[in-house]
């Protein structure tokens, strides 16, 4: 009788239509019961060839595209690609517009956050605070809309410089913004920060030393929450962070509710940012005056042959690009966001890698899965904030 | 500047206080709050389709075509497809011929709203501003046929658009407010909206710049 109650291993799809993995990812569980023995993620449902479509598209013509890569947070895509060109072809971009670049990116990294803070929630059950962080969102893409004209596919980053400049009243709106949303940040700690339920299923679960940490090559959030000090503003600077004054916030245990903390901190820190931004913002232009990536003005080109040449090369032609090899990276709001351009001097990069964050700070999870319930699985996986936008590229 | 900020947790240790506090459920109870002191208050979202969001003046919508606003027959664009060069999803084309003047006539103008992004390249590079990005979102269709808009069509479009800027002008609709149409209609740029169909809504009480007139 009782040969026949032996324990088997049983194999569950944990996705694509799960709701709790924030978008399609699929999970393979081995599973005694309700104890996972293994767990395989398989990526590749939202699969669009970015790497492949860039290397058929002039510099330019990328731009767009790269915002739909990590679709929370476009704006840091398409920093972290026009950085790389502007390398490759030694321009620089004004002043002026780097602080827009920076306020526009620091916006996002908020409106991501907020996201991703309401999806955490919503998986461990904690149905209201994604109500208030879409709430607050709202503000920022009301913002980000007004200055770049779309709510989440920017198209606002160019190649030495950006788009537009600031539209009239947008300093004194976002300070306005920043005032609220400061006194706002209260309401979440108050729905999560000392909620029993949310401690008791954050605290304790997946744990990473800082040694495995790094070996598993987390970056962001997730690596910080265990106790690595690590940012890529800080370790390797770019744009204008080095003259901001903000802090890093590092955890020390390791587990979901550090890297909880660490974001939330760094709600705080961004708008510190923001704010020094907008007071110092100077004035100038906002598009770099190299004439290999700045047109002509459109009053300019039937008055002037040159500049209708000019301007009919860069706009059918393409910007040039030196033959080179490059890597950019950014501190995107999940970690490390990098691309590696190959260049062969043409207006087409001949290679184009991303290295995106959201699937290499996935590679623990089969580590932590192992012994643990699938309840703890919704867990991290909010816990390590997953965009599949990206992970698919 | 700044540095690094240690955030973490300690365990509290289990005194007669937390004991009275685990009992009493009080974090639920201020969560409970909370919620309750934003039930009391106004609502902060909008009565679509009702009331509607005027999107800002540099959104970037459905494309349209514009006319010389002096002389009416004639059109601004004068073919020189650097749109259909920068688009980066290939969703424009244009088929061009030879006038009886010897000028470069445009016979038509294909924009397949399926393919676009919505990137607003066309409307940046072209060198007359003969392109407008109209702020039409409500775009969804019944067919893909309807998606796929020639030269006509994208003229009647962009001169709607622009009378219906003009509307929004006179009345003192100002983007990025919520404005309500009588009676309720579903594409403010297709419905043909007169004048007297668009109404200023009543204030609805907003934290966020989302204010209405």
């Amino acid at each position: 009788m009782l040969e026949n109650l032996e324990r088997r291993e049983m194999v569950l799809n944990f996705g694509p239509q799960h709701p709790s993995t924030h978008g399609v990812l699929r999970i393979i569980l081995w599973l005694d019961s309700e104890y996972i023995h293994k767990a395989l993620p398989c990526f590749g449902y939202l699969h669009r060839g970015f790497e492949k479509l860039a290397e058929n598209k002039t510099y330019d013509q990328f731009v767009p595209i790269t915002n739909r890569l990590d679709y929370l947070a476009g704006m840091c895509n398409s920093y972290s690609y026009v950085l790389a060109v502007e390398k490759l072809l030694g321009v620089t971009a004004p002043r002026r517009a780097e602080y827009i670049r920076v306020i526009a990116m620091e916006l996002s990294r908020l409106a991501s956050h907020l996201v991703w803070l309401g999806a955490a929630a919503i998986d461990l059950g904690a149905t209201t605070p994604i109500m208030y962080g879409f709430r607050e969102r709202e503000g920022i893409l009301d913002l980000l809309e007004k200055l770049s004209g779309g709510r989440m596919t920017f198209a606002f980053m160019r190649i030495g410089g950006v788009k537009f400049d600031l539209p009239d009243g947008f300093i004194d709106e976002c300070r306005k913004f920043l005032k609220i949303f400061s006194e706002k940040i209260k309401d979440y700690d108050v729905l999560l920060q000392k909620n029993r339920i949310w401690i008791e299923r954050t605290r304790g679960i997946g744990v990473l030393s800082a040694k495995e940490a790094i070996n598993y090559g987390l970056t962001g959030p997730s690596l910080r929450g265990s106790g690595v000090k690590f940012d890529v503003r800080k370790n390797d600077p770019y744009s204008i962070y080095p003259e901001l004054d903000f802090d890093i916030p590092v955890g020390k245990v390791g587990d979901i509710y550090d890297r909880y903390l660490v974001r939330r901190e760094e709600f705080r820190q961004s708008v510190r940012i923001i704010e020094q931004c907008l007071d110092k913002i100077p004035d100038g232009a906002i598009m770099s005056d190299d004439p290999r990536v700045c047109r002509p003005k459109k009053e300019d080109v039937f008055d002037n042959v040159e500049s209708l040449i000019h301007y009919c090369y860069i706009a059918m032609e393409g910007i040039e690009v030196p033959k080179g090899e490059v890597y950019s990276r950014i501190e995107g709001p999940r970690g490390e966001f990098g691309y590696y351009i190959i260049s062969q001097g043409t207006n087409k990069p001949y290679r184009l890698f991303i290295r995106v964050p959201t699937p290499i700070n996935f590679t623990p999870l089969n580590h932590l899965c192992q012994g643990k319930l699938i309840a703890d699985l919704t867990a991290l996986i909010g816990g390590f904030d997953l965009v599949l936008g990206e992970t698919d590229k | 500047m700044g540095d690094y900020k240690i955030v973490t947790y300690k365990e509290e240790k289990k005194g007669l206080k937390k004991r009275v506090k685990q009992m009493f459920f009080w974090e639920i109870l201020q969560g409970m709050s909370l919620t309750f002191k934003y039930m009391l208050s106004k609502p902060i979202t909008m009565r679509y389709p009702e009331h509607k969001w005027v999107a800002p003046d540099r959104f970037r919508g459905q494309v349209a075509l514009v006319r010389d606003e002096k002389k009416m027959d004639q059109d601004l664009c004068v073919g020189c497809c650097l749109c259909i060069r920068v688009c980066p999803s290939g969703a424009l084309d244009i088929i061009t011929s030879m006038g009886k003047d010897g000028n470069k006539v445009i016979d038509e103008y294909v924009y397949d709203m399926s393919r676009c992004i919505y990137c607003g390249m066309c409307v940046e590079i072209c060198p007359v501003d003969a392109l407008i990005s109209t702020g039409n979102y409500e775009l969804a269709e019944d067919d893909m046929e309807s998606l796929m808009m020639n030269k006509e069509a994208l003229l009647k479009s962009g001169h709607r658009w622009c009378e219906l800027k003009k509307i929004m002008a006179k009345k003192g609709i100002k983007s990025q407010s919520v404005i309500r149409v009588k009676p309720a209609k579903w594409t403010l740029e297709r419905a043909n909206v007169r004048e007297e169909d668009l109404e200023v809504t009543p204030d609805i009480p907003n934290i966020y710049p989302k204010k209405p007139m």
